[in-house]
This record gives C-alpha cells, structure tokens and sequence, in this order.
C-alpha cells in the first residue's frame, strides 16, 4: 500500500501552431511569410510601410545555456541588446537607448546582420487576436548571410509582434526579438529542407 | 525621432514591472504554485507549447499538474503598448528567455512571453505563451 502523492514527472504532449481561428491562421500565416522575404532581403527598409508611427522595437541576446557544444559568440549584437536580465554597467543610462520607436526601428533593423531563416522550422502561436490589437510569436532558425564564412552561424530566434489594424491590413505596433543559439537538434536539422519551390518556377519537376 | 517624456515615462514604469514580475513569477511557479492564480485574470489565456488553456481555473489546473519545476531567466525584455493603442489602459509586454528543468529531466530552454494589464493599480496576465525552444 503506497500514498497518493507520487507528483507526476511526464509533460503534456506538445502542439505545432496555435491559432484560435483559420481565418486568424491565414492573416498571421501570410504576414509571416511577407514580413521574412522582405527581412531576409537585402534591404530591409522596404519594411517601412509594415510599422506604425509610434512602433516600437527591442532586441534581446543571451547564451543558450541548455547545450554542450561550444557555442558561436553573440558578440554582433551585445551592443544592442536589452536583456534585463543581466544587471547594466552603467545603471541604465545606454539600455535606454537600446528601446527604438518610430522611424528608427527599421534604421536599427537594418543594422542587423543579414539574414536567411528557414521557415521549416518555424513555430507561430497567437496569444491575443481581437478587432483592434492581435499578437503572436515567431520561433525558429535562421543564418547570418552578411558572413563571408563558409560556415555562417546558425542563430535561433523568438520574435514577438503585436499588430493593429492600419495600412493595408495590420500594422506592426511592437516587436521584440530574442536572439540566441540553437539547441543540438535545430543545428542538425536546420535546412536540411529545401525550401518550397515558387509556383511560378518554370523549372518542371523532374522523376528520380 | 526619439520618445516623448511622457512615452520614455511609461517605457521606465513598465521594466520595472517587468523585472518585480519576472522574478515574482517563477519564484512562485518554482515554490508555491498555488498562489499563481493572484496573478492571472480570470479570463486570461494559456498557450502552453501549443495548448490552449482558457480562464484563470484551467491554467492554474494544467499549470499545477506540471512537474515541479526550476526555472532560471537568462534574457528579460519588455515593452508598453503605445499609449494611442490603448489609451486610459497600461498594458505591457513581457518577454522571457532562460531554462527550466523538471524533476528528473534535462535542462530546457524555452522562450515565454507574458501580456500584463493593469487593473486597479494591480499587474494582472491576460495571455501567456510559452514554448519550448526545441521540438518535442
């Protein structure tokens, strides 16, 4: 005879894609796909019209302290991350400046390194979707292009968007980027898809 | 074009909510889950890698039949909804990135971001999204 306390060491299951309608599912699906060919492009300012006035961004950085492997330094961007978490050397003066609003989020946005990100891995959950404010999360992989290594670093990333109604369908309002580096699995399984082929690729597919 | 006083005001407010929180919040999903409930909204939303919990009794269920946890933040960030988008209505996003681990399983990363609200002067969650950093 034993006691009823045993605590329960099993998660629950996971779920891909949280979406609380397919009508929600395909605004936030297409605006994804629309927002990353521009981000991954070589000129990011085209991302302008898809802010609000008053937008504001912020990026965050940390080590990914759940792995083994010898991680690829973050270095790039400790000069503009607002991570919190680590107490400021200043006492706050420089983290000030690290928060973007306005016409300066896309200018900060193109300082980044380029990109490529492998939608394959994403990963997109919406918290809030109502008539006048919707929010959501990005998750996955991407590489840094702007390297002339032939072995650019493979980044994972978490991005969090709240958008409004405004331009020709949702303005972004806030965006905040999480930066870090891929756990064992996203390394190893990061483009290793090939991406999808364009529709209108004249290329015919051909039998093996 | 940089914030205005009033903007830059309300940016200060909000991370010093969103540090008291994050600390406060896997103090008490780490120690004295119970007590989780005081900081949701009773109609607040929970999506736990992918599951959707509705309603503050749901959330602190499926919460509470978690393996105990230890959670260590590694980033904090946050950011207020600009006041024209909600106006008369504080509203802050707070995004978390750090690990946690349950009893007699590996270090995870995972990545959570929280929608805080304030109600009479009291920070409370309206939407929770949490998800691990890898697949499983």
């Amino acid at each position: 005879i034993t006691f009823d306390i045993e605590a329960r060491t099993d998660l629950p299951k996971a779920k891909d894609n949280f979406f609380p309608s397919p009508e929600v599912q395909s605004v936030i699906v297409k605006f994804v796909k629309d927002y990353y060919m521009v981000y991954d492009s070589d000129d990011r300012t085209g991302l302008m019209g898809a802010y609000h006035d008053e937008a504001l961004f912020s990026l965050s950085v940390a080590y990914n302290s759940a792995v083994s492997y010898k991680q690829t330094s973050l270095a790039t961007y400790i000069d503009d991350s607002r991570n919190m978490a680590k107490a400021p050397k200043d006492g706050g003066r420089r983290q000030k400046l690290k928060l973007k609003s306005g016409n300066q989020v896309v200018s900060q946005l193109c300082l980044l390194p380029k990109t490529m990100h492998d939608p394959n891995t994403f990963m997109l959950d919406c918290g809030i979707s109502t008539p006048v404010m919707m929010n959501f999360t990005v998750q996955g992989v991407f590489k840094e292009t702007s390297t002339k290594s032939d072995n650019p670093p493979i980044r994972a990333f978490s991005r969090t968007f709240v958008t409004v109604p405004g331009g020709s369908g949702m303005l972004i309002i806030n965006d905040m980027l999480t930066i870090t580096n891929p756990s064992q699995d996203q390394r190893l399984s990061a483009f290793k898809n090939p991406a999808p082929t364009p529709s209108s690729s004249p290329v015919p597919q051909t039998a093996p | 074009m940089g914030l205005t006083e009033e903007a830059q005001l309300k940016v200060d407010q909000a991370c010093q909510a969103a540090k008291e929180f994050s600390k406060l919040y896997y103090e008490t999903m780490d120690k004295k889950r119970h007590l989780l409930a005081k900081l949701y909204q009773e109609t607040a939303e929970e999506i736990w890698n992918g599951n959707v919990h509705k309603g503050k009794d749901e959330i602190l269920k499926t919460l509470g039949e978690l393996p105990a946890t230890e959670h260590k933040v590694e980033s904090l960030d946050c950011q207020p909804i600009p006041d024209s988008i909600s106006p008369g209505q504080f509203t802050v996003i707070v995004k978390v990135y750090g690990t946690v681990s349950y009893t007699s399983n590996n270090l995870r990363s995972f990545h959570q971001s929280f929608i805080l609200t304030s109600q009479n002067n009291v920070w409370k969650i309206i939407s929770d999204t949490f998800r691990f950093q890898d697949k499983y």
